[in-house]
Protein backbone atom coordinates (compact mmCIF):
# COMPACT_ATOMS: atom_id res chain seq x y z
CA UNK A 1 0.00 0.00 0.00
CA UNK A 2 1.21 3.69 -0.94
CA UNK A 3 1.54 5.62 2.13
CA UNK A 4 -0.54 8.84 2.63
CA UNK A 5 1.02 12.25 1.31
CA UNK A 6 0.28 13.78 4.56
CA UNK A 7 2.84 11.26 6.53
CA UNK A 8 5.16 11.86 4.15
CA UNK A 9 4.72 15.57 4.93
CA UNK A 10 4.98 14.96 8.65
CA UNK A 11 7.47 12.75 8.40
CA UNK A 12 9.87 15.23 6.79
CA UNK A 13 8.90 17.52 9.45
CA UNK A 14 9.82 15.54 11.88
CA UNK A 15 12.79 14.10 10.62
CA UNK A 16 14.71 17.75 10.09
CA UNK A 17 14.13 20.91 11.38
CA UNK A 18 15.18 22.84 8.23
CA UNK A 19 12.71 21.28 6.31
CA UNK A 20 9.81 22.68 9.15
CA UNK A 21 11.71 26.00 7.48
CA UNK A 22 11.20 25.80 4.53
CA UNK A 23 7.57 24.68 5.01
CA UNK A 24 6.57 27.67 7.14
CA UNK A 25 7.98 29.69 4.08
CA UNK A 26 5.44 28.40 1.75
CA UNK A 27 2.83 26.00 3.22
CA UNK A 28 0.88 25.64 0.20
CA UNK A 29 3.44 24.88 -2.56
CA UNK A 30 5.31 22.63 0.01
CA UNK A 31 2.53 20.52 0.31
CA UNK A 32 1.89 20.22 -3.44
CA UNK A 33 5.24 18.48 -4.25
CA UNK A 34 4.12 16.29 -1.13
CA UNK A 35 0.82 15.22 -2.97
CA UNK A 36 -1.79 16.56 -0.75
CA UNK A 37 -5.34 16.50 -2.09
CA UNK A 38 -6.83 20.06 -1.56
CA UNK A 39 -8.69 19.01 1.72
CA UNK A 40 -5.40 17.76 3.24
CA UNK A 41 -3.72 21.50 2.23
CA UNK A 42 -6.15 23.34 4.01
CA UNK A 43 -5.92 20.87 7.44
CA UNK A 44 -1.55 21.88 7.14
CA UNK A 45 -2.48 25.45 6.95
CA UNK A 46 -3.67 25.50 10.31
CA UNK A 47 -0.47 23.77 11.80
CA UNK A 48 0.24 25.94 15.00
CA UNK A 49 3.98 26.77 13.79
CA UNK A 50 5.38 27.10 17.52
CA UNK A 51 4.25 23.49 18.22
CA UNK A 52 5.73 21.92 15.09
CA UNK A 53 9.19 24.09 15.37
CA UNK A 54 9.03 22.36 19.31
CA UNK A 55 8.11 18.87 18.12
CA UNK A 56 10.48 19.39 15.73
CA UNK A 57 13.68 20.01 17.49
CA UNK A 58 11.88 17.79 20.37
CA UNK A 59 12.76 14.92 17.65
CA UNK A 60 16.15 16.17 16.78
CA UNK A 61 17.40 15.96 20.29
CA UNK A 62 15.62 12.25 20.93
CA UNK A 63 17.46 11.24 17.77
CA UNK A 64 20.75 13.12 19.25
CA UNK A 65 20.04 11.06 22.96
CA UNK A 66 19.88 7.49 21.21
CA UNK A 67 22.90 7.81 18.75
CA UNK A 68 25.35 8.35 22.00
CA UNK B 1 -11.18 -10.99 44.72
CA UNK B 2 -7.38 -10.03 44.83
CA UNK B 3 -5.80 -9.23 41.45
CA UNK B 4 -2.24 -10.45 41.07
CA UNK B 5 -0.75 -7.54 39.56
CA UNK B 6 3.12 -7.61 38.81
CA UNK B 7 6.01 -4.60 39.06
CA UNK B 8 8.72 -4.74 37.48
CA UNK B 9 11.71 -2.50 35.41
CA UNK B 10 12.59 -2.31 31.88
CA UNK B 11 15.56 -3.84 30.69
CA UNK B 12 18.94 -1.44 30.40
CA UNK B 13 22.64 -3.20 30.24
CA UNK B 14 23.52 0.01 32.19
CA UNK B 15 21.22 -1.99 35.16
CA UNK B 16 21.94 -5.39 34.94
CA UNK B 17 24.02 -6.14 37.69
CA UNK B 18 21.70 -4.35 39.92
CA UNK B 19 18.33 -5.97 38.44
CA UNK B 20 19.66 -9.53 38.81
CA UNK B 21 20.92 -9.22 42.58
CA UNK B 22 17.40 -7.89 42.92
CA UNK B 23 15.21 -10.79 40.89
CA UNK B 24 13.15 -10.93 44.05
CA UNK B 25 11.96 -7.82 44.16
CA UNK B 26 11.03 -7.49 40.55
CA UNK B 27 8.23 -9.47 39.00
CA UNK B 28 8.69 -8.37 35.06
CA UNK B 29 11.09 -7.35 32.78
CA UNK B 30 10.98 -5.38 29.55
CA UNK B 31 13.55 -5.74 27.25
CA UNK B 32 13.94 -3.85 23.84
CA UNK B 33 13.26 -5.78 21.16
CA UNK B 34 15.86 -4.30 18.31
CA UNK B 35 18.38 -3.89 21.17
CA UNK B 36 18.65 -7.83 20.71
CA UNK B 37 18.08 -8.38 17.20
CA UNK B 38 22.19 -8.81 16.30
CA UNK B 39 23.64 -10.38 19.68
CA UNK B 40 25.29 -13.30 19.83
CA UNK B 41 23.83 -16.98 20.49
CA UNK B 42 25.04 -16.82 24.22
CA UNK B 43 23.13 -14.13 24.69
CA UNK B 44 20.03 -15.38 23.45
CA UNK B 45 20.44 -18.16 25.29
CA UNK B 46 20.83 -15.92 28.05
CA UNK B 47 17.83 -13.70 27.27
CA UNK B 48 15.75 -17.30 26.96
CA UNK B 49 17.36 -18.22 30.72
CA UNK B 50 16.17 -14.80 32.04
CA UNK B 51 12.48 -15.22 30.48
CA UNK B 52 12.21 -18.48 32.86
CA UNK B 53 13.32 -16.61 35.65
CA UNK B 54 11.01 -13.86 35.44
CA UNK B 55 7.86 -12.70 33.29
CA UNK B 56 10.05 -11.13 30.14
CA UNK B 57 8.47 -8.99 27.42
CA UNK B 58 10.45 -7.84 24.14
CA UNK B 59 9.56 -4.26 23.69
CA UNK B 60 9.44 -3.15 19.75
CA UNK B 61 10.45 0.46 19.01
CA UNK B 62 11.20 0.65 15.39
CA UNK B 63 8.17 -1.53 13.43
CA UNK B 64 5.66 1.57 13.05
CA UNK B 65 2.22 -0.76 12.91
CA UNK B 66 0.37 2.73 12.83
CA UNK B 67 0.72 3.34 9.42
CA UNK B 68 -1.02 4.01 5.97
CA UNK B 69 2.00 2.19 4.23
CA UNK B 70 3.16 -1.49 5.10
CA UNK B 71 5.44 -2.50 7.55
CA UNK B 72 8.95 -3.79 6.19
CA UNK B 73 8.61 -7.67 6.27
CA UNK B 74 12.63 -7.84 7.33
CA UNK B 75 12.10 -6.21 11.00
CA UNK B 76 9.09 -8.33 11.27
CA UNK B 77 11.48 -11.53 10.86
CA UNK B 78 13.89 -10.20 13.06
CA UNK B 79 11.45 -9.69 15.34
CA UNK B 80 9.80 -13.07 15.26
CA UNK B 81 13.14 -14.72 15.37
CA UNK B 82 13.44 -12.82 18.22
CA UNK B 83 10.46 -13.81 20.10
CA UNK B 84 11.36 -17.06 18.94
CA UNK B 85 14.88 -17.24 20.97
CA UNK B 86 13.47 -15.67 23.88
CA UNK B 87 9.99 -16.76 24.21
CA UNK B 88 8.62 -13.87 26.16
CA UNK B 89 5.83 -13.61 28.19
CA UNK B 90 4.31 -11.26 25.52
CA UNK B 91 5.76 -8.57 23.25
CA UNK B 92 4.41 -4.76 22.67
CA UNK B 93 4.96 -2.35 20.00
CA UNK B 94 3.74 1.64 19.68
CA UNK B 95 1.18 3.24 18.41
CA UNK B 96 2.57 5.01 16.00
CA UNK B 97 4.71 5.41 12.55
CA UNK B 98 8.36 5.64 12.60
CA UNK B 99 8.93 6.52 8.86
CA UNK B 100 7.04 6.98 5.68
CA UNK B 101 8.43 6.02 2.37
CA UNK B 102 12.10 6.46 2.51
CA UNK B 103 12.38 8.89 5.25
CA UNK B 104 13.36 7.55 8.79
CA UNK B 105 12.17 10.02 11.64
CA UNK B 106 14.33 8.55 13.99
CA UNK B 107 11.53 8.24 16.43
CA UNK B 108 7.79 7.77 17.28
CA UNK B 109 5.38 9.85 15.88
CA UNK B 110 1.54 10.30 16.05
CA UNK B 111 0.36 9.53 12.03
CA UNK B 112 -3.34 11.49 11.27
CA UNK B 113 -5.75 9.81 13.64
CA UNK B 114 -7.99 9.01 10.16
CA UNK B 115 -9.64 6.21 8.80
CA UNK B 116 -6.60 5.58 6.10
CA UNK B 117 -4.17 5.15 9.25
CA UNK B 118 -6.77 2.89 10.91
CA UNK B 119 -6.93 0.77 7.94
CA UNK B 120 -3.13 0.47 7.81
CA UNK B 121 -2.46 -0.10 11.39
CA UNK B 122 -5.37 -3.12 11.40
CA UNK B 123 -3.63 -4.63 7.99
CA UNK B 124 0.35 -4.20 9.71
CA UNK B 125 -1.13 -5.42 13.23
CA UNK B 126 -2.75 -8.73 11.31
CA UNK B 127 0.81 -9.00 9.64
CA UNK B 128 2.47 -8.51 12.66
CA UNK B 129 0.56 -11.37 14.42
CA UNK B 130 0.69 -13.78 11.28
CA UNK B 131 4.75 -13.50 11.32
CA UNK B 132 5.32 -13.29 15.00
CA UNK B 133 2.10 -15.47 16.29
CA UNK B 134 0.63 -13.36 18.84
CA UNK B 135 -0.44 -10.17 19.01
CA UNK B 136 1.21 -7.04 20.33
CA UNK B 137 0.38 -4.52 23.29
CA UNK B 138 0.02 -1.24 22.02
CA UNK B 139 1.16 1.37 23.54
CA UNK B 140 -0.12 5.07 23.39
CA UNK B 141 2.98 7.55 22.40
CA UNK B 142 3.32 11.06 23.67
CA UNK B 143 2.70 13.79 21.01
CA UNK B 144 3.02 17.75 21.13
CA UNK B 145 1.36 18.20 17.49
CA UNK B 146 -2.69 17.13 17.01
CA UNK B 147 -1.68 15.01 13.69
CA UNK B 148 -3.82 17.46 10.88
CA UNK B 149 -5.94 15.54 8.83
CA UNK B 150 -7.09 13.49 11.86
CA UNK B 151 -10.52 13.68 11.98
CA UNK B 152 -10.98 11.50 15.33
CA UNK B 153 -9.36 12.00 18.98
CA UNK B 154 -6.37 10.36 19.90
CA UNK B 155 -8.53 8.14 22.08
CA UNK B 156 -11.26 7.35 20.23
CA UNK B 157 -8.80 6.08 17.44
CA UNK B 158 -6.76 3.81 20.04
CA UNK B 159 -9.95 2.63 20.77
CA UNK B 160 -10.79 1.46 17.04
CA UNK B 161 -6.99 0.35 17.07
CA UNK B 162 -7.25 -2.07 19.87
CA UNK B 163 -11.34 -3.32 19.38
CA UNK B 164 -10.14 -3.69 15.47
CA UNK B 165 -7.17 -5.90 16.39
CA UNK B 166 -8.44 -7.32 19.74
CA UNK B 167 -5.35 -6.26 20.83
CA UNK B 168 -4.47 -5.48 24.72
CA UNK B 169 -3.00 -2.26 25.34
CA UNK B 170 0.12 -1.25 27.33
CA UNK B 171 -0.70 2.42 28.90
CA UNK B 172 2.12 4.83 29.42
CA UNK B 173 0.52 6.90 31.84
CA UNK B 174 3.45 9.80 31.30
CA UNK B 175 2.90 9.54 27.69
CA UNK B 176 -0.72 10.42 28.80
CA UNK B 177 -0.28 12.96 31.81
CA UNK B 178 2.12 14.79 29.19
CA UNK B 179 -0.78 15.06 26.35
CA UNK B 180 -3.23 15.92 28.96
CA UNK B 181 -0.70 18.81 30.10
CA UNK B 182 0.39 20.03 26.72
CA UNK B 183 -3.36 19.81 25.18
CA UNK B 184 -4.90 21.53 28.11
CA UNK B 185 -6.80 18.09 28.92
CA UNK B 186 -7.47 16.66 32.59
CA UNK B 187 -5.27 13.85 33.23
CA UNK B 188 -8.04 12.07 34.85
CA UNK B 189 -10.98 12.40 32.23
CA UNK B 190 -8.34 11.72 29.52
CA UNK B 191 -7.74 8.44 31.08
CA UNK B 192 -11.45 7.90 31.42
CA UNK B 193 -12.21 8.39 27.96
CA UNK B 194 -9.62 5.49 27.05
CA UNK B 195 -10.52 1.83 26.75
CA UNK B 196 -9.66 0.91 30.26
CA UNK B 197 -11.21 -2.81 30.08
CA UNK B 198 -8.13 -3.25 27.11
CA UNK B 199 -5.35 -2.32 29.64
CA UNK B 200 -2.91 -5.42 30.46
CA UNK B 201 0.69 -3.33 31.22
CA UNK B 202 1.62 0.24 32.15
CA UNK B 203 4.70 2.24 31.40
CA UNK B 204 5.67 4.70 34.14
CA UNK B 205 8.22 7.42 33.84
CA UNK B 206 9.22 10.76 33.81
CA UNK B 207 9.49 14.08 31.89
CA UNK B 208 10.63 17.87 31.99
CA UNK B 209 9.25 21.14 31.34
CA UNK B 210 10.34 23.26 28.65
CA UNK B 211 8.41 27.02 27.26
CA UNK B 212 8.35 27.02 23.60
CA UNK B 213 8.78 29.66 21.21
CA UNK B 214 4.93 31.02 22.52
CA UNK B 215 5.97 31.10 25.86
CA UNK B 216 3.62 27.79 26.07
CA UNK B 217 5.00 25.54 29.28
CA UNK B 218 5.37 21.85 27.42
CA UNK B 219 5.80 18.30 29.17
CA UNK B 220 8.46 16.26 27.67
CA UNK B 221 8.98 12.95 28.14
CA UNK B 222 12.71 11.65 28.28
CA UNK B 223 12.96 8.72 30.67
CA UNK B 224 15.58 10.58 32.36
CA UNK B 225 13.59 11.89 35.15
CA UNK B 226 11.85 10.28 38.14
CA UNK B 227 8.01 9.49 37.52
CA UNK B 228 5.95 12.56 38.79
CA UNK B 229 3.51 12.23 41.85
CA UNK B 230 0.86 12.40 38.99
CA UNK B 231 1.35 9.45 37.61
CA UNK B 232 1.23 7.38 40.53
CA UNK B 233 -2.19 9.15 41.24
CA UNK B 234 -3.67 8.12 37.47
CA UNK B 235 -2.04 4.45 38.58
CA UNK B 236 -3.68 4.46 41.63
CA UNK B 237 -6.90 5.64 39.85
CA UNK B 238 -6.55 3.05 36.70
CA UNK B 239 -6.15 -0.11 39.18
CA UNK B 240 -9.63 1.33 40.68
CA UNK B 241 -11.21 1.38 37.53
CA UNK B 242 -9.53 -1.74 36.07
CA UNK B 243 -10.06 -4.96 37.17
CA UNK B 244 -8.01 -7.21 35.47
CA UNK B 245 -4.05 -7.87 36.06
CA UNK B 246 -1.62 -5.17 35.35
CA UNK B 247 2.17 -5.69 34.61
CA UNK B 248 3.51 -2.22 35.47
CA UNK B 249 6.97 -0.80 34.22
CA UNK B 250 9.43 1.63 35.39
CA UNK B 251 10.94 3.06 32.36
CA UNK B 252 14.31 4.43 32.77
CA UNK B 253 16.47 5.33 29.80
CA UNK B 254 19.54 7.31 31.53
CA UNK B 255 20.69 9.91 34.70
CA UNK B 256 20.27 6.31 35.92
CA UNK B 257 19.87 7.05 40.42
CA UNK B 258 20.70 4.80 42.57
CA UNK B 259 19.14 1.45 42.03
CA UNK B 260 17.79 1.59 45.66
CA UNK B 261 15.43 4.69 44.13
CA UNK B 262 14.49 2.28 41.34
CA UNK B 263 13.59 -0.02 44.10
CA UNK B 264 11.35 2.66 45.97
CA UNK B 265 9.91 3.87 42.67
CA UNK B 266 8.52 -0.02 42.52
CA UNK B 267 7.41 0.25 45.95
CA UNK B 268 5.19 3.27 44.87
CA UNK B 269 3.77 1.36 41.94
CA UNK B 270 2.63 -1.23 44.30
CA UNK B 271 1.41 1.14 46.99
CA UNK B 272 -0.31 2.96 44.57
CA UNK B 273 -1.90 -0.25 42.95
CA UNK B 274 -2.70 -1.09 46.52
CA UNK B 275 -4.71 1.75 47.48
CA UNK B 276 -6.56 1.48 44.06
CA UNK B 277 -7.23 -2.56 44.25
CA UNK B 278 -8.08 -1.59 48.23
CA UNK B 279 -11.00 0.95 46.93
CA UNK B 280 -12.57 -1.15 44.43
CA UNK B 281 -12.61 -3.97 46.99
CA UNK B 282 -14.51 -1.90 49.73
CA UNK B 283 -17.22 -0.88 46.63
CA UNK B 284 -17.46 -4.62 45.63
CA UNK B 285 -18.17 -5.85 49.10
CA UNK B 286 -20.68 -3.10 49.68
CA UNK B 287 -22.65 -4.08 46.19
CA UNK B 288 -22.55 -7.78 48.10
CA UNK B 289 -23.70 -6.38 51.59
Amino acid sequence: MSVDPMEVLLAQLFASSSEVERFLQDREKYAGNCGLRAAQVTEILEIDAASLKFAARSFERKRGSRSK
Amino acid sequence: MIVKDRVGLAWRDELAAQIMLHLDCIDHLEIIAEREWSVSGRRLEALYDLARQVPVSLHGVSLGLVSSGNISEGRLERLARLVDSVKPDHWSEHLAFVRAGRIEIGHLAAAPYAPQTLAGALRNIERAREVIGSLPQLENIATLLTPPGSCWTESEFIGKVLSGAGAAMLLDLHNLYANACNFGQAPFELLDSLPLERVASVHLSGGHWEIDSDGRARLIDDHIHDPPPAVYELLEVLAFKAPQPLTVIIERDGHYPDFAALLEQIAKARAALAVGRARRRQIELRQVA
